[in-house]
């Protein structure tokens, strides 16, 4: 039979059914492991979608609680559809031999950058033994040499023969600090300026001559000498490329037959030859000796020299180098700007900050592209610049790497302007609705970018097929978290905590963390009691426990009750007083408790002063409530007459702020206490809100409420005559714990469901609210008799009272 | 052979520097002390005061307006700086050293320095390519220890040893020579001493020859038994 408002509930009506249809097996070690997630179907549709399709602007956003298997869902899924998917290519950053602040990216075959980078290590370092090899030799020796004398050769022959004509003229040729002297002789010595002058003017002009001749030849002879020195540089130069160019051709043939058919390899190559060919100097550089390091040279890593630096192959991403397939599924647990896209590093060298391509980084979306990329989104919104640089990243195709510190202009050192590499990826943000909603509020790009949203749910409808998927994923849960398995009524008790957690009779929580919790704790009791199998005191152990530790602030509320610091009564009667009920929250400890709600009535002008929200302490949403009772009163009480009343309402002891409209029944009732002069029970506690027609409206905590009240009465001692009044329509949501329901089966409390206000008003008054006759009226002596002959006597007194007033201003 | 010092003398610091690290190398083996000597030419001097002697810089152009002062000065600073590349390169070696810098006749400061124990590297023309030979002249009663000199000097540049014989004299039997040129007399001897270019390195014993080292081309290493 269908519990009927007014009426006490039975203690069976508190229990949903059991569902033991869903719970026919010995442990869940007999049922069959969940792969999927029960009641996600919709999430893990979208999910797939997110996984399958091939638009760029599919990305995904996974919304939900904490604990609905949001994480594990999405990795499961997506290494699924990565499996699927062909691996994405290798990239690299190579040196711009043209522009080395401009590295070129480079994509290769999956697994082969590690080979390029061994490969041109290999290379190096043969050509740092080979080249200076063939400079040392003989034979590029005397080819150098020849080279070398065939220009010395002419000039000392020009010189030889200058010098005897020289002698043959008469004239000396010295070399001098300045260069060269050119002055006359007499036999060994020089001609000095007093015999120059006794010379017969013929003779001087013979030697004059002379001395113009032969200065004028040796000024022509040394004016060749650098076209020369510089015309033996070039041979020597082409000589040095011709004899490099056949070491290093050598040495790489076989690189690029490794590499045959990569057009971005063979190129990469091919700029490298030329680079090595046209700076082979840097192979002659040596600056350790032969015997300066533990190794022989031939072993030494030469291409880890910094002279090298510039041929090095920058691995960002290299896929396995297994034959395997399937694309990255990559999770950025810290996705900061640089971890996200990468990074440049820096080194300090003699003060000044310094950078070449070989320090820049790769960041996820490096790691991640081809494939999938995992992120909190709570984390990317709260890392400076994360979240700009993906939706960056996202819209242009493309990772550019770029610092949180040039984009503020702090950086003034040389940096880098690596190529961008292509992106190809999807994203998928997990995070909570809120931030879904907001971002789709008040970012407009993000709806753009994240055209799928899973949104996954935190309840599923309780059956038995649903039961018996809960039991199969209890199992799992065991199973996974390497538990003992679950017997029957264990998996019972686990299914009614669950639907405790979702504060709903007909649906179980889908909160898997909360219940692997509990499941990890009821293990270690079971381990504890020697059980095999985690069984429904274990359960029971593992809640007790759980609400025990976060219990303090809950005993400490009774404890002010039981001491009478908190004025409630729990017996008696008095007129516009209630006992309201109300949860509160803090950190993992949420109960329910009860507060003293009161009312004041005079003659007014309709107004229905909530003191709450007069000091601020009281939310909208109560102010709501209250706004709603006066309506209420008017509707109910005075349609033909101007409401004249002033009421106070006030939650009694209360220093914190208040919200919700779950006390505007217990409101409602006081006020209609204080107007009808009736007394209320003490006994009874109130929740639920009211409409303007005096309608009991469900309210959320419902459990927490009925037992914050049970337990200052139980531990007050139970009469029978205590109960609670709540919502009919929160009977769905009963769940509540065993000491409540074996009190209601024993007679000790009760909780009674109501659907209006003249429902609640007769259990508080005792007396009946009435209804109004065919005459209008209500019965006399009813509730709302005496409300509404109060509320017409306010107006009669407020009528004489402004008839008073204004004969008192009409006098002359 | 019993070598007390190696005296490096030169007319500018440009030869010096070419033959630093020979003179060095030869002090350093003969465990002798190391000597620099700038001579300043009189007839250098002389040449700025000559009406129609011209001064031709080491790259073809003509300078003008050098008196003896600037010239003097040109020295002075040649001196400086033969003097501290001596002192870094005998510092280098563990070598003691000097250095003078004297003003007169080549010949005659060169006749004066020559004294028994004495090998005198008397530098030649600047070089502006490798050594290209090592040139012996051995007489009749040659000088063994300076052959052998010799001929360890072109095996380590891995240079031929040509032998240049005066009159009645004979190649050694335990010198390997690779070129040998015999001459008929002192003149034609001369001759082709002085016509041997800057990029060969005569070793010779002093005495007569010691004068020819002022004409030679290449740098001289004169011994004075």
């Amino acid at each position: 039979m269908a519990p009927e408002a007014g009426k006490p509930l039975e203690a069976s009506e508190l229990s949903r059914g059991v569902l033991d249809a869903a719970l026919e097996f010995e442990t869940t070690g007999d049922l069959e492991p969940l792969e999927d997630w029960p009641g996600q179907e919709r999430a893990l549709d979208a999910l797939r979608m997110a996984a399958e399709s091939r638009f760029s602007d599919f990305n995904l956003f996974v919304l939900g609680n904490p604990g609905t298997g949001r994480r594990s869902a999405v990795r499961a899924l997506l290494s699924g559809a990565a499996e699927s998917l062909p691996r994405p290519s290798d990239w690299v950053y190579v040196n711009d031999f043209d522009d080395p602040r401009r590295p070129r990216a480079m994509d290769l075959p999956p697994g082969r950058a590690m080979v390029l980078k061994a490969a041109v290590e290999k290379l190096i370092d043969d050509l740092a033994n080979e080249i200076p090899a063939v400079f040392e030799s003989e034979d590029y020796q005397a080819r150098r040499r020849a080279i070398e004398e065939s220009y010395s050769d002419r000039q000392e022959q020009a010189m030889g023969e200058l010098a005897e004509k020289a002698r043959a003229r008469g004239v000396a040729i010295m070399r001098t600090p300045m260069g060269f002297g050119v002055a006359a002789r007499q036999g060994e010595e020089i001609l000095t300026p007093e015999a120059y002058h006794d010379l017969p003017e013929d003779t001087r002009e013979r030697i004059d001559a002379a001395m113009a001749e032969i200065s004028a030849e040796l000024e022509e002879i040394l004016g060749q000498v650098p076209k020369g020195m510089k015309a033996q540089r070039r041979e020597v130069e082409a000589l040095n490329v011709e004899m490099t160019e056949h070491v290093v051709d050598d040495a790489l043939s076989e690189v690029k037959a490794e590499f045959a058919g990569e057009d971005n390899a063979l190129r990469f190559l091919e700029a490298m030859r030329d680079d090595i060919i046209e700076n082979a100097d840097l192979f002659l550089i040596r600056e350790d000796g032969a015997t300066a390091g533990a190794f022989p040279v031939a072993t030494t890593k030469h291409y880890a020299k910094p002279q090298f630096r510039r041929y090095a192959v920058n691995v960002m991403v290299s896929q396995p180098h297994t034959n395997g397939h399937g694309a990255p599924v990559v999770e950025e647990s810290l996705p900061t700007l640089a971890n996200l896209i990468g990074r440049i590093e820096y080194a300090a060298e003699q003060g000044a900050l310094v950078t070449n391509f070989t320090m820049i980084r790769a960041g996820a979306l490096h790691r991640a592209n081809g494939g999938f990329l995992v992120l909190d989104a709570r984390q990317v919104l709260i890392e400076p610049f994360a979240w700009d640089a993906l939706k960056r990243a996202l819209r242009s195709g493309e990772i550019s790497i770029f610092s949180a510190g040039e984009r503020l202009s702090l950086i003034s050192t040389e940096t880098l302007e690596p190529d961008p590499i292509p992106l190809k990826l999807r994203v998928v943000l997990v995070g909570e609705r809120m931030l879904y909603y907001m971002l789709t509020a008040f970012d407009p790009e993000f709806a753009e970018l994240f055209k799928i949203e899973a949104d996954f749910d935190d309840r599923m409808p309780r059956d038995v097929d649903s039961a018996k998927l809960f039991a199969r994923l209890a199992g799992t849960i065991a199973r996974r978290e390497d538990l003992r398995p679950l017997d029957a009524p264990g998996v019972r008790r686990l299914l009614l905590e669950s639907t405790r957690l979702s504060d709903d009779a007909e649906r179980f929580s889908l909160n898997l963390g909360r219940l692997s919790d509990i499941l990890r704790e009821a293990d270690h009791w079971a381990g504890g009691a020697g059980s095999e199998t985690i069984g429904a005191p274990h359960i029971d152990s593992a809640i007790e426990a759980a609400e025990r530790r976060a219990g303090r602030l809950r005993e400490l509320s009774q404890e002010m009750i039981h001491r009478g610091t908190l004025m409630i009564d729990t017996d008696g009667a008095h007129v516009g007083q209630i006992n309201a009920l109300s949860v509160l929250e803090i950190g993992k400890s949420r109960f329910g408790r009860p507060s003293r709600v009161s009312a004041r009535v005079r003659v007014g002008s309709g107004k229905v002063v909530d003191i709450e929200r007069e000091t601020e302490l009281g939310g909208p949403l109560h102010s709501k409530g209250v706004m709603i009772l006066s309506g209420y009163l008017a509707g109910q009480y005075a349609p033909e007459e101007p409401m004249s009343l002033w009421a106070s309402l006030v939650f009694e002891q209360s220093y914190g702020g208040i919200d919700g409209d779950s006390a505007s029944a217990a409101e409602l009732f006081a006020l209609l206490s204080a107007l009808s002069e009736l007394p209320i029970d003490q006994s009874f506690a109130v929740t639920g809100s009211v409409n303007q027609f005096g309608d009991i409206q469900a309210i959320g905590g419902v459990n927490e409420k009925i037992e914050g009240f049970f337990d200052v009465c139980a531990a007050r001692g139970l009469t029978g005559r205590q109960a609670v009044l709540i919502p009919e329509t929160n009977i769905k949501h009963l769940v509540l714990r065993r000491r409540v329901v074996e009190a209601v089966e024993s007679g000790q409390f009760r909780i009674i469901p109501i659907a209006t206000i003249d429902q609640g008003i007769a259990h508080l008054t005792g007396r009946d609210a009435g209804a109004r006759g065919a005459d209008g009226r209500f019965p006399e002596g009813s509730v709302n008799a005496l409300v509404e002959a109060r509320l017409q006597a306010f107006a009669e007194t407020r009528r004489s009272f402004g008839l008073r007033n204004g004969q008192e201003k009409g006098k002359p | 052979m019993t070598v007390v010092r190696v005296i490096l003398s030169a007319t500018s610091f440009a030869e010096a520097r070419d033959a630093l690290a020979l003179a060095t190398e030869i002090a350093a083996e003969m465990n002798g002390d190391l000597q620099g000597l700038l001579i300043e030419q009189e007839a250098v001097v002389t040449l700025t005061r000559l009406p129609a002697a011209r001064l031709i810089g080491s790259h073809g152009r003509a300078l003008g307006g050098i008196d003896p002062a600037g010239m003097a000065a040109a020295f002075r600073g040649d001196a400086r700086r033969f003097e501290a590349e001596l002192a870094r390169a005998a510092e280098a070696a563990a070598l003691r050293w000097s250095f003078r810098h004297k003003r007169g006749q080549v010949g005659e400061i060169l006749e004066e320095m020559l004294q028994a124990g004495t090998l005198l590297v008397a530098c030649g023309a600047p070089r502006r390519a490798p050594l290209r030979e090592v040139v012996l002249v051995l007489g009749a009663d040659g000088d063994m220890a300076l052959a052998r000199l010799a001929a360890a000097q072109a095996a380590r540049i891995g240079r031929p040893l040509r032998l240049l014989l005066p009159p009645g004299a004979e190649p050694p039997p335990d010198l390997a020579p690779t070129v040998i040129e015999r001459f008929a007399d002192e003149p034609a001897l001369r001759a082709r001493i002085a016509a041997l270019d800057p990029r060969s390195l005569l070793f010779a014993e002093a005495g007569s020859l010691a004068k020819i080292a002022q004409e030679a081309r290449c740098t001289c290493i004169l011994r004075v038994p």
